[in-house]
């Protein structure tokens, strides 16, 4: 499967966030976008998930544009916003069970996906009680109901500890073993260690950046 | 959407003892407040009189009698004293607090209304105390009846005099009256009468009631704030990559809402019903769900504008407070300026209180009911415009 983002654009007010945003991927492969804050990262995956309208382009996968398409792009593409897409007073059970059947999820829950992230350990624990890590795992388990062969993820592990880091990066890791395309935002060293292939955002566009470990020249870079 | 309203229901229910515990909490306060606000009243009523100043009067001995008698035969519930005095001295009273208002009266007055003409009377007043001159002002339009009727009672006391004594009075009688109509006709010219509906027909403790069920209700709203602002859209993101519409999770989430102060509103309006024998009837509870609707929405959007749950419950608390206030929902809105008064009829909180004096008085209007609904549906698409730019505002 190969993913191909076509010239995307969009403006607000006055203001051009992106402007003609080309990439091509395959799956089993992980890209990462880094920039500045506010710079477009966020807006460039939320358009990809179809949660904002771009100007123009598209994103075509095996040439079907998802952008157009809105139930393939459900079916195709996962999706995790940055922030808690849970319900704070409810259990990690009943926000997994917004996402599942209740079939599926003891499934996955056995040996599937949920197993792997490790949620099992804390399904009974209400989401306002969980550490970060905890959310953000749970987070990813609900994304992944679908099993999306693409995954958006908007700085994935922001704000958690290395544990924590380390934890989810090495489920990514085996998401992309497994033949599924990562489209990660992100600031941190680790998960850029993660990536195949880098681009930065500036000025709305996206250049390609050859990331050798130097972190010094990525910031100058930014 | 089924599964995400049915998780949005599981959710209330988990908040709902803590809500219901903080409504009757709520309801006491308010129960509380309203026994104190209708005792005071009626201490007050009994003890305070109204100082009005009368300029003009001096050496009429018509008019002081007039106003003697209209003092000792006022049979309104706010007492009004009157004193007489010059105009000057009135002035500096009134700006000292010691007089609500003063009038002044024109020289040759009494003669020129017995003559049918129209002298106008100058009232001079603050503006918190608009209300108590409108009532005076139809105080002296009973006087002028009065005069009138007996006046009518003298023409035709002449003309059966001028009858006995065999002369021709019909001319003389039918002029009179003609003059004595257009005086009826033409009083008004005199001053703008205006009728004081204190309490939109009700007495003190139904107005006291309405209203401060109207807060009540509003504060209700305050307990769901936990669970209804928003720290972050992140959930709403992830749904709409799912295909879940904004407006399909606006519905469910408002539904749910709706659902809880359903059941609180109709357990506490049900304590209220049992505790003071009032009926309710399907009428009734039509009316309320008007009122219900539009609050609940109007609350629902005020929690969407809402960042983060400090300002949430302030932007609540606050407005909550100023739209009742000046809706008359804490204090009788006679005694607020014209211009208030006729805004807290556009009100939603206004119209509220409306709503549940007609419901206090077993009445109903079409056009209130109409209005709540109307200002119900302008919440709701105003909730999820709110939600869409921020779902859809995503920077970075």
């Amino acid at each position: 499967m190969q993913i191909e983002i076509k010239h995307i654009a969009k403006k607000y007010k006055s203001k051009q966030v992106l402007q003609d945003i080309c990439l091509t991927a395959e799956t089993g492969s992980c890209i990462g976008i880094l920039g500045a804050n506010g710079c477009g990262k966020s807006t460039l995956l939320s358009i990809l998930a179809g949660i904002q309208r771009c100007d123009s382009g598209g994103f075509l996968c095996d040439g079907v544009d998802l952008l157009k398409d809105n139930k393939k792009r459900a079916e195709l593409v996962g999706y995790v916003p940055q922030g808690t897409p849970l319900i704070e007073e409810l259990t990690a059970k009943d926000n997994l069970l917004l996402w599942y059947d209740k079939k599926t999820m003891e499934k996955e829950l056995t040996d599937g996906v949920l197993a792997l992230l490790g949620i099992g350990d804390f399904l009974a624990v209400t989401v306002s009680k969980m550490s970060g890590g905890m959310k953000k795992r749970l987070s990813i388990g609900c994304a992944m109901a679908k099993k999306p062969p693409i995954l958006l993820l908007d700085e994935p592990t922001a704000a958690l500890d290395l544990f924590c880091k380390q934890s989810i990066a090495s489920y990514l890791r085996h998401y992309k073993r497994s033949g599924g395309l990562l489209l990660l935002t992100t600031h941190d060293v680790m998960e850029l260690d993660l990536c195949d292939t880098w681009y930065i955002i500036q000025d709305g566009v996206l250049v390609p950046f050859a990331y050798d470990g130097n972190v010094q020249k990525l910031v100058e870079s930014l | 959407m089924k599964k995400y309203f049915l998780i949005q229901l599981k959710r209330l229910l988990r908040i709902f003892p803590s809500v219901l515990l903080v409504a009757a909490l709520l309801f006491g306060c308010v129960f509380v407040a309203y026994r104190a606000i209708n005792s005071m009243n009626e201490d007050t009523e009994k003890t305070t009189r109204f100082q009005i100043g009368i300029v003009g009067t001096a050496g009429d001995s018509y008019l002081t009698l007039g106003l003697k008698a209209l003092e000792s035969l006022d049979s309104s519930r706010f007492a009004v004293e009157l004193v007489e005095m010059q105009e000057n001295d009135a002035e500096k009273a009134m700006r000292g607090g010691d007089i609500s208002a003063f009038i002044v009266i024109p020289d040759g007055f009494l003669d020129a209304a017995l003559r049918g003409e129209i002298m106008p009377l100058k009232f001079v007043c603050t503006s918190g105390s608009l209300s108590l001159v409108s009532m005076f002002k139809d105080e002296l339009t009973r006087i002028i009846e009065v005069l009138l009727i007996e006046a009518q009672k003298g023409i035709y006391g002449a003309e059966n005099a001028m009858q006995s004594q065999g002369l021709n009075s019909s001319q003389v009688v039918y002029d009179i009256s003609i003059e004595y109509a257009e005086f009826v006709f033409t009083r008004s010219n005199m001053y703008r009468a205006s009728r004081l509906e204190t309490f939109n027909g009700l007495g003190l403790d139904g107005y006291l009631i309405s209203g401060l069920c109207v807060l009540l209700f509003m504060l209700i709203c305050l307990t769901f704030a936990p669970t209804m602002i928003r720290r972050d859209h992140a959930l709403s993101r992830m749904l709409c990559a799912h295909r879940r519409s904004i407006f399909m999770q606006v519905f469910c989430d408002y539904i749910v809402y709706f659902l809880g102060m359903f059941c609180v509103a109709g357990i506490v309006l049900l304590c209220a019903a049992a505790m003071s024998e009032y009926k309710i009837t399907m009428l009734v509870v039509m009316q309320g769900l008007a009122i219900l609707f539009s609050l609940s929405a109007m609350s629902f959007l005020m929690y969407e504008i809402a960042s983060d749950l400090v300002s949430g419950v302030l932007l609540q608390f606050f407005g909550v407070l100023t739209l009742c206030f000046i809706s008359g929902c804490l204090y009788p809105i006679t005694f607020f300026p014209d211009a208030v008064q006729k805004l807290s009829c556009f009100l939603p909180t206004g119209l509220a209180r409306i709503q549940l004096a007609d419901i206090v008085k077993n009445t109903s209007s079409f056009e209130t009911t109409a209005a709540l609904l109307a200002y119900g549906c302008i919440f709701f698409s105003g909730s999820v415009l709110v939600r869409r730019i921020r779902v859809a505002g995503v920077r970075g």
